[in-house]
C-alpha cells in the first residue's frame, strides 16, 4: 500500500483525534485504514509489555474497546472472550463467546451436528448438501470477495496478441468448471472484480465458450497449430479456487480441441508465486481475496506499477488507458466519478484480455438453527455483535 | 549395573547429533522458507523480503545457521518460533502435558486390554477366541489411523451420541486456568462439578484411536511369549508340583513372559508419538503433534527443529529406561550374558 510514503504526517490533536496528512490524494486509504491491521492500539500498553519483556503478548493478550473482552487464550486449543459491558455501541447479545480451535472440517461439522458448538466457519463443499438438508443446521451463503483468475503474460509471445487471448477466453468451457470442480460453491466470473463490490459493470458479458471462433482467432493472430504454451497451476488449495490443478486439466483438454498443446507446470507455493511474479510462466492460473471493499484493492494488481519483474501484476499488462483511470480513480473522493472510472476500466479490461477471469467462489457458514442475527461479512471475518441463541 | 547405564549413555549423544543435523537439513530441503509462506498472494518488496530474512538470520550461510542452532542448543536454547514469537521451550512445555496425557492412557488403554487377552489367547490357543483375537489384532495393527479415528467419531459420537467429538474438555460448561496442563487433574483441582468427568469422556476416543496399535501388537506379543513360556520345563515342573493354575501362569509363566512385552512397550512409544500427531489432528487436541502438523506448513524452522528433538529426546530416554528396566528385570542382559 505504500503507507510510508503515502503518509507524510501523523499528529495527535488531541485525546480522540489524530490528524493525517498525506503526500498526495488518495481515496483507498480510507478503506485501507479499516482494515485490521490499522487499528488504533494502545500506546502505554504496547511499552509496558516491552519493558517486561514480553512484546509477543501483544497480539496473544490484547486490549481493546470492542463488544466483546479477551478473556484467556490456550494455544491451539481455545479462545475466550466476554461479553464487553462497558462497550459504547450495541452490547452483545450473547454472554460468552468461545473459539473451539477445531482446524478439520469434518471435526467441526461433527461437533455442531453434536450442538457441541453453534457456528462453524469454512465447511466442506462435499458436505453442504448433507448440511441443507439437516433440519437441526441453517447454511447461509454469500459471493465471496474474491477472484481467481488464468493470467496471460503478455510480455511472452503470441500472448502479446490480444487476439491469442480472447481466442483463449473461447476455447475454454466456464460452465463446466463451474460444475466440476465449484460443485456449486462459486459463480462464474466475468470482471476482475466480484458483484458484490460497489462498481462492478453489470454491462460487460463474458466471452461466449465458442472453441471454433476461438481456433479462428489464433488463425487470425497468425498462429500455426499446434501451439505449445505451459499452464501454471497452484499446489495448493485457495479460498477462490478449490482445485487449481483439476481447473488446469480441464482446461488442457479444451486447449487441445483448439490445436494448443498445454504443459501444466507447478511448485511450491512460495517458489509458485515468486516465478509468477517475476514473469516465468506463459500462463498461470491465480487469484485474490479482497482486503477493504474497495475497487482499487483488485485493480492494482492490473496497474503499470505492478507490472515490473517481481510486481504483483503476473500479466505483466501495462494499458495505458486503464492505468491513467486506475491512477486517477484513487485520488477522487467523489464515489459516483469512481463508479464511472472503475466501469470503465472493467471494459477495457474484457477487451484486451490479460487473463481468463474463472470464479468468484461463494462463501458458505453454517450454524445451529438456534443461533439467530448473524451476518456474513463481505470481507470474510466473523462478527458476533447482534447474534443471539434463542 | 553403573558401567551398562553409561554404556548406554555414550550411545545417545551421536544418536542426538545426528538427530540435530537430519532435523535440521531436512526442513530446509523443503522448498519456501517462513517468509514466503506467511506472504500469501500479498506481494512484498525485495528490501522487506531481504529486512524479514535477516531479521531470522535466514540470509545467513547454511553452516553457520546451522552452528548457531548447535551453540543454541548446548546452552539449553531452543531458539524461538518464528511465527508466535515465543520461546520454542516455552510453546512445547505449553503443549506437551495434552499429548503426555492423551499418549499415557492410550498406552495405559493398550497394557489394560492387550495383555490380557494376549494371555487368554495363548492359554485357549487354537479355541475361536484366540483366532478372533489374533483376527482382529492383525486388522487393529493394520487400520490406517485417521480412518479408524474418523470411523469411531462418526458412529460413538455422531450417531450413539456417546461420547464428545473432539477437544479435551467442554469449553461452553467449563472454564479454568491450566495448572498442571493434564487435563484429567486440572478438572479434579478445579472443585467444578462435571469437569473431570467431560474431560475423561472427552478423553475416551482418543486414547482408544490412538491405544489400538499398540494394543494390537502387545496382545499378539504377549501370546506369542506367553505359548513360549508354557512349553517351558519349569512351567510343567510347577503344574507338577500341585500348584493352582492361577499360581503357575500369573506367577511363573507371565513375569517371564512379560521380558520382552517390557520392551515392545518401551519401542510403542516412538509409535505413540507419531500416531498422536494424526489422533491430535483428527479429535483438535491441543499436543505437540498437532503443533508440529501446523508448523510444517508455517515452515516454523525453530518449532519444527525444537519440537522434533524434544520428542526424540524424550523417545530416547524412554528407550534408554526401558533398556535399564529390562536390564533390572533379567539380569543376564545388564550381565552380558
Amino acid at each position: 500500500m505504500g503507507m510510508t510514503k503515502l503518509i507524510k504526517s501523523l499528529v495527535k490533536k488531541d485525546d480522540y483525534t489524530i490528524v493525517m496528512t498525506l503526500s498526495e490524494p488518495n481515496a483507498p486509504i480510507l478503506a485501507n485504514l479499516a482494515m485490521d491491521f490499522a487499528s488504533i492500539h494502545s500506546a502505554e500498553y504496547a511499552e509496558a509489555l516491552l519493558k517486561s519483556g514480553k512484546p509477543e503478548q501483544f497480539d496473544q493478550v490484547p486490549v481493546g474497546t470492542g463488544p466483546f473482552s479477551f478473556i484467556t487464550y490456550q494455544k491451539d486449543a481455545v479462545i475466550r472472550f466476554k461479553a464487553n459491558k462497558e462497550f459504547w455501541g450495541e452490547k452483545a447479545l450473547i454472554d460468552d463467546l468461545v473459539y473451539a480451535i477445531t482446524p478439520d472440517p469434518t471435526a467441526r461439522y461433527s461437533k455442531l451436528k453434536a450442538n457441541e458448538c453453534q457456528f462453524a466457519a469454512y465447511p466442506r463443499p462435499a458436505d453442504l448438501a448433507e448440511m441443507q438438508k439437516d433440519p437441526s443446521l441453517k447454511v447461509i451463503s454469500q459471493s465471496g470477495l474474491n477472484i481467481a483468475y488464468w493470467a496471460f503474460n503478455v510480455t511472452k509471445k503470441p500472448f502479446d496478441d490480444k487476439r491469442v487471448r480472447q481466442a483463449m477466453n473461447m476455447a475454454i468451457d466456464k460452465a463446466a468448471i463451474m460444475r466440476d470442480v465449484y460443485l456449486g460453491a462459486g459463480t462464474a466470473a466475468i470482471n476482475f472484480i466480484p458483484p458484490t463490490l460497489w462498481s462492478y459493470n453489470t454491462a460487460v458479458k463474458d466471452y461466449p465458450y465458442d472453441p471454433a471462433k476461438a481456433q479462428a482467432l489464433l488463425k487470425e493472430a497468425g498462429v500455426t497449430a499446434p501451439l505449445e504454451i505451459d499452464l501454471w497451476y497452484m499446489p495448493v488449495q485457495r479460498p477462490y479456487n478449490p482445485n487449481a490443478k483439476r481447473i488446469a486439466e480441464m482446461m488442457q483438454a479444451d486447449l487441445a480441441k483448439v490445436g494448443v498443446n498445454a504443459k501444466l507446470v507447478t511448485y511450491e507455493w512460495g517458489e509458485y508465486r515468486k516465478r509468477a511474479q517475476q514473469g516465468e510462466p506463459t500462463t498461470v492460473q491465480l487469484g485474490w481475496t479482497g482486503d477493504n471493499g474497495d475497487p482499487d484493492n483488485f485493480f492494482f494488481l492490473r496497474g503499470c506499477a505492478a507490472a515490473r519483474p517481481g510486481g504483483q501484476n503476473i500479466s505483466k499488462w501495462c494499458n495505458e488507458e486503464f492505468d491513467v483511470r486506475l491512477k486517477k480513480a484513487a485520488t477522487l473522493t467523489d464515489s459516483k466519478e469512481r463508479t464511472k472510472l472503475y466501469e470503465e476500466m472493467q471494459v477495457i479490461m474484457k477487451e484486451d484480455a490479460p487473463d481468463m477471469t474463472i470464479a468468484h467462489s461463494i462463501v458458505f457458514e453454517v450454524m445451529r438453527k438456534e443461533v439467530e442475527g448473524y451476518k456474513q461479512s463481505p470481507l470474510g471475518g466473523h462478527k458476533f455483535i447482534g447474534v443471539d441463541i434463542k | 549395573m553403573l558401567r551398562f547405564l553409561l554404556k548406554r549413555l555414550a550411545l545417545t549423544i551421536p544418536t542426538f547429533v545426528a538427530l540435530m543435523f537430519v532435523t535440521f537439513v531436512a526442513i530446509r530441503m523443503v522448498p519456501g522458507d517462513p517468509v514466503e509462506v506467511r506472504t500469501g498472494e500479498r506481494g512484498i518488496s525485495p528490501e522487506r523480503l531481504a529486512q524479514f530474512r535477516h531479521e531470522l538470520g535466514l540470509d545467513q550461510p547454511v553452516w553457520k545457521q546451522f552452528a548457531d542452532y548447535a551453540w543454541g542448543l548446548l546452552h539449553g536454547d531452543f531458539g524461538t518460533s518464528v511465527v508466535t514469537n515465543e520461546r520454542v521451550l516455552t510453546e512445547f512445555m505449553q503443549l506437551f502435558p495434552a499429548t503426555l496425557e492423551l499418549a499415557f492412557f492410550g498406552m495405559v488403554f493398550a497394557i489394560l486390554i492387550g495383555i490380557p487377552a494376549g494371555v487368554i489367547a495363548a492359554l485357549k490357543r487354537g479355541s475361536i477366541f484366540d483366532q478372533t483375537l489374533m483376527g482382529l489384532s492383525l486388522t487393529g495393527f493394520s487400520m490406517p489411523i485417521f480412518w479408524w479415528g474418523l470411523l469411531l467419531i462418526m458412529l460413538v459420537s455422531e450417531r450413539l451420541g456417546w461420547t464428545p467429538v473432539s477437544g479435551r474438555i467442554d469449553l461452553i460448561k467449563f472454564y479454568f486456568e491450566p495448572v498442571t496442563g493434564f487435563m484429567l487433574i486440572d478438572a479434579l483441582l478445579s472443585d467444578q462439578a462435571g469437569a473431570f468427568k467431560s474431560a475423561f469422556h472427552h478423553l475416551m476416543l482418543p486414547m482408544i484411536v490412538l491405544g489400538t496399535v499398540p494394543l494390537a501388537t502387545l496382545a499378539r506379543m504377549t501370546r506369542s511369549s506367553m505359548l513360549e513360556v508354557l512349553s517351558e520345563d519349569y512351567v510343567r515342573t510347577a503344574y507338577a508340583k500341585g500348584l493352582s493354575p492361577f499360581r503357575v501362569i500369573g506367577l511363573h509363566a507371565l513375569r517371564n513372559a512379560l521380558i520382552p512385552v517390557v520392551t515392545i512397550i518401551g519401542l510403542q512409544v516412538g509409535s505413540l508419538m507419531a500416531g498422536a500427531v494424526l489422533t491430535e489432528t483428527i479429535f483438535s487436541w491441543p499436543g505437540v503433534g498437532k503443533w508440529l502438523i501446523e508448523s510444517i506448513g508455517r515452515r516454523d524452522y525453530p518449532a519444527l527443529q525444537g519440537g522434533i528433538l524434544l520428542i526424540s529426546s524424550i523417545v530416547i530416554v524412554v528407550n534408554l529406561t526401558v533398556d535399564m528396566l529390562y536390564g533390572f528385570i533379567n539380569p543376564r542382559i545388564r550381565h552380558g550374558q
